[in-house]
């Protein structure tokens, strides 16, 4: 069976060609065979007959005459005929007459006539008759058997070279005629495996006939193309959206790339521009004050000398003059603001008699547009501490804007103390049934320059500063400014400042009872005050401080100026709702890297994280997963201790207790040399070094940290009891060093500082490392 | 008539504070720096100090401490005059011994107020 299952088709059709050739070729000389074997047997019995009618012919005398020498005379004639094998003579009567046999028996025929046995086709028995047709004898012939064996042999000798020959001619034959199937055949196959092995789409087989192979092979053809016209198309949307990908990447690197130049430069320029609007203020106020006192000195002159003529136009000169320093005054404490330098100077205030002084201040302006004031102003504890100069200005602001866009009509001071989360506070809300502001108009209106209209300045005079200059000065007391308004019905601002809060000595707010050494500030943003209330009673039980704002936007911008340790957010809030708030803050530098904890019903964690969000915790609240959650998120783990550097053991040792209450690690050294070699062999993740004692040791000391190669950034807080010279100051006042004037250093203050001065990233749980030399 | 020493580095508003309290009745000695300052309160005895807080040489603070220190000067009221209305300079100039303060441009009526009251004390004292 292995046979008739080769391998290739080609030997199948090769052995199927050759079996057909040598089948067909052996019917036929089988054939042949038999016919030329009858012929033979014909024959030999003709040949036969015609030697027994011969010896007939010779024997009949003797017969007759009964001449038996005769009869062998002609007997053994036939010894010369090598054919004949065996000859004899009978009488009529049956009986043997003269015999010859080259075996020497006898043939026995009237015995085998006898025995009825048939005659074999090498034996003759002839009738002998004489002249006269009547019968004297009988003749019998044999012939040699041997001769036929022969023959035969020859016959099969003959077929068998015969057919050795054509299956030699048919297999080559067959070589060739396989070839016109197995050809195209195999050049389809070879084609099939280019396709399969090199996934080479674009070649093609050739059709070489026009039989079924050939339709096959053009059905194949008509296939690929299909497949590679498909595969094409692939390729060139695959290549095609590479390309869009790879271009678009580019396109985002780029604007990220001048985005991050174009804001260091912004802000550089905007330094630059306030640090250029307070020099020339200053520079232009100089010339101003000869302006206005020399106008004022004319009127009191031409007063004097009762000309007075050239009075009005000195009060122009004396009023634009005046306005003019107003503008610059402004512009002044603006870019003071902007360049962070506009500090609180705290006092002890009244502040009835304060918002009383302001009224009046203010009566000709509500007079001149013939309005009313009513100021409203109420239990208002004695004895608060604030910024009065900028309190006064803030009001005399927002009293003066009222008086001006409001013609015959009411406007109310409202005074009130509250004393809520936070801290307590001062609100004082001054609303009016002045003309009021658009939607749009209240867009604009805190933008320093803008004023609700601009023809605005035209009808109704001021410099568009004053609002942008409020809200900066009661941001800057720890507040907010806010407006509601409704056109043609009138305005209500409203001014929240901080009562009482802490100032540091450079007049830097603390926000009191939320900067404490142990109180962490955890931002609640929730438009369900259940919530913070809730939390906080959770959270203070762990020493966090926890303030609540009541939606978004304030969320925000109290994010900004408390830059709490974490903020919780609910997700489900009217106008603005939670992933707005979440995106504001990640994208806002100044909040991107507090910690957001998402809360909500809905779970849709994926979007929370892909805006930034460190947690997430589902309503309703477990509290035991809200503190583990706050704990992780809001609690620093300094990964390198602060260094303490002074001399007096006393004051070290306590500095060490309040940094480590402070959850701080801190090791201490006395002198500046112990705390170069200290940093040589450790790293210190700021430096409190109190050497001013000895001024030159302190300022070497900074210069010898700074060019350490570990050390080259690490904060430096120095505190000095005496006052250093500019250029000392200059020196040392660069990054991430800080220096602290005084004999005593208030320790919040200290704290307030150390947490300015370490990089958030620091704070990190994901960057802290176990420290080796804690508690050295 | 009282005397008032004026200590101001620039030349306009010298000139002008100088010739409005003069045409008030008041005699006025005028210094260009701290230095010069100190020197004449000294030499001059002044009933009053108007001190400018930007000068040059000594700035007002200093001179106003040099002024206080020198028990031959210590007594004289001394009114800081500042640039800018910053409630820190007024602390600054009331920590430097200053007994009151005004901001520039001056207003005359105010500033008059102010050196009469201060006037009328020492008077008293």
């Amino acid at each position: 069976m292995s046979l008739l299952r080769p391998k290739s088709i080609e030997r199948k059709l090769r052995i199927m060609i050759v079996g057909t050739a040598s089948a067909a070729l052996v019917v036929v000389a089988l054939i042949l065979i038999a016919s030329e074997f009858s012929s033979y047997r014909r024959e030999l019995q003709e040949s036969l007959g015609l030697q027994a009618a011969l010896m007939g012919y010779k024997g009949e005398a003797p017969l007759e005459l009964n001449l038996s020498d005769k009869a062998q005379e002609v007997i053994d004639s036939l010894r010369e005929n090598s054919e004949i094998v065996a000859a004899e003579f009978y009488r009529t009567n049956g009986e043997p007459f003269v015999q010859y046999s080259r075996s020497g028996i006898s043939a026995d025929l009237p015995g085998r006539v006898l025995r009825g046995e048939e005659l074999s086709p090498f034996e003759i028995v002839a009738g002998i008759t004489n002249s006269e047709q009547q019968k004297v004898g009988t003749i019998y012939l044999r012939t040699d058997r041997s001769r036929e064996e022969r023959f035969l042999q020859r016959c099969v000798l003959v077929v068998l070279l015969t057919m050795a020959g054509a299956v030699v001619v048919a297999w080559l034959l067959s070589i060739w005629f396989q070839q016109i199937v197995t050809v195209p055949l195999q050049h389809l196959l070879a084609t099939t495996r280019i396709v399969s092995d090199r996934k080479d789409y674009s070649v093609r087989a050739k059709a070489i006939s026009g039989d079924e192979i050939g339709e096959l092979v053009t059905g194949f053809n008509a296939m690929l193309e299909q497949i590679e016209l498909r595969e094409l198309d692939l390729k060139q949307h695959q290549e095609h959206l590479e390309e869009q990908v790879a271009r678009r990447t580019q396109e985002l690197q780029q604007a990220n790339e001048s985005l991050a130049t174009a804001k260091v430069r912004a802000d550089a320029a905007n330094l630059a521009k306030s640090q250029f609007l307070a020099n020339m203020s200053h520079e232009l106020r100089t010339p101003l004050n000869a302006i206005i006192g020399y106008s004022e000195m004319l009127q009191e002159e031409s007063d004097e000398l009762g000309i007075t003529a050239m009075k009005p136009d000195l009060q122009k000169i004396h009023g634009a003059g005046r306005h003019l320093l107003g503008l610059i005054n402004d512009v002044l404490d603006l870019s003071k603001i902007e360049a962070g330098k506009m500090t609180l100077h705290l006092e002890s205030v009244d502040v009835p008699t304060l918002v009383r002084e302001v009224a009046q201040t203010v009566a000709p302006l509500i007079a001149k547009n013939e309005n009313r004031l009513e100021v409203d102003c109420l239990e208002i504890p004695e004895g608060q501490r604030t910024d009065q100069t900028k309190l006064r200005q803030v009001l005399f602001n927002l009293l003066s804007n009222a008086a001006k866009f409001t013609h015959r009509g009411l406007i109310e001071l409202q005074v009130r103390f509250q004393n809520g989360g936070g801290g307590p506070r001062l609100i004082f809300s001054v609303s009016d049934t002045g003309i009021g502001m658009s939607p749009e108009q209240l867009q604009k209106l805190f933008q320093p320059f803008s004023q609700a209209e601009t023809d605005t300045a035209r009808r109704f005079g001021g410099t568009g500063l004053g609002l942008a200059l409020s809200r900066r000065f009661c941001e800057l007391m720890g507040g907010s400014l806010t407006v509601t308004s409704e056109l043609d019905r009138g305005s209500c601002f409203t001014a929240t400042i901080l009562a009482n809060p802490e100032v540091s000595e450079t007049g830097t707010l603390f926000l009191p009872k939320i900067r404490k050494a142990d109180g962490e500030l955890i931002l609640v943003i929730d438009d369900d005050p259940a919530v913070p209330e809730l939390l906080a009673r959770s959270l203070e039980r762990e020493g966090f401080q926890v303030i609540a704002a009541s939606n978004g936007s304030q969320g925000i911008d109290l994010a900004r100026r408390l830059q709490p340790k974490l903020i919780t957010l609910d997700v489900m809030m009217p106008s603005l709702d939670g992933w707005s708030v979440l995106g504001t803050l990640k994208s806002d530098p100044v909040t991107a890297a507090i910690p957001v904890v998402m809360m909500t019903i809905v779970d849709n964690r994926p979007l929370g994280f892909s805006l930034g969000a460190a947690d997430y915790l589902t309503k309703p609240i477990n509290f035991l997963r809200l503190r583990e959650t706050v704990n992780r998120h809001a609690r620093p783990l300094v990964p390198h201790p602060v260094l303490v550097i002074d001399p007096n053991e006393e004051s070290r040792g306590n500095l060490i207790q309040q940094l480590q209450t402070d959850g701080w690690q801190a090791v201490g050294v006395a002198t500046a040399k112990e705390g170069l070699e200290y940093i040589e062999s450790h790293t210190a993740g700021l430096i409190l070094a109190d050497l001013m004692t000895q001024e030159t040791v302190g300022l070497e000391f900074v210069a010898a940290v700074r060019t350490h190669p570990r050390h080259g950034r690490t904060p430096i807080i120095l505190m000095t009891e005496t006052s250093l010279s500019g250029t000392d100051r200059e020196r040392l006042n660069g990054a991430m060093t800080r220096v602290l004037e005084g004999p005593s250093t208030d320790p919040d203050r200290l704290l307030s500082e150390i947490r300015a001065l370490l990089p958030p990233a620091t704070n990190r749980p994901s960057f802290s490392e176990p420290d080796p030399h804690e508690g050295i | 008539m009282p005397k008032i020493l004026l200590v101001e580095d620039n030349e306009l508003n010298r000139d002008m504070l100088s010739r409005r309290l003069e045409r008030r009745g008041f005699t006025v000695v005028m210094a260009v720096d701290g230095g010069q300052g100190v020197q004449m309160a000294l030499t001059e005895k002044p009933d009053l100090i108007l001190m400018d807080m930007g000068l040059p040489v000594l700035d007002g603070w200093e001179a106003t401490r040099q002024v206080r220190a020198d028990p031959a000067t210590a007594h004289v009221p001394i009114i800081a005059l500042t640039a800018h209305a910053m409630s820190s300079d007024e602390q600054k100039a009331k920590e430097a011994g200053c007994d009151d303060f005004d901001t520039k441009p001056v207003e005359l009526p105010r500033l008059l107020e102010k050196i009469n009251a201060l006037l009328s004390r020492s008077r008293t004292v």
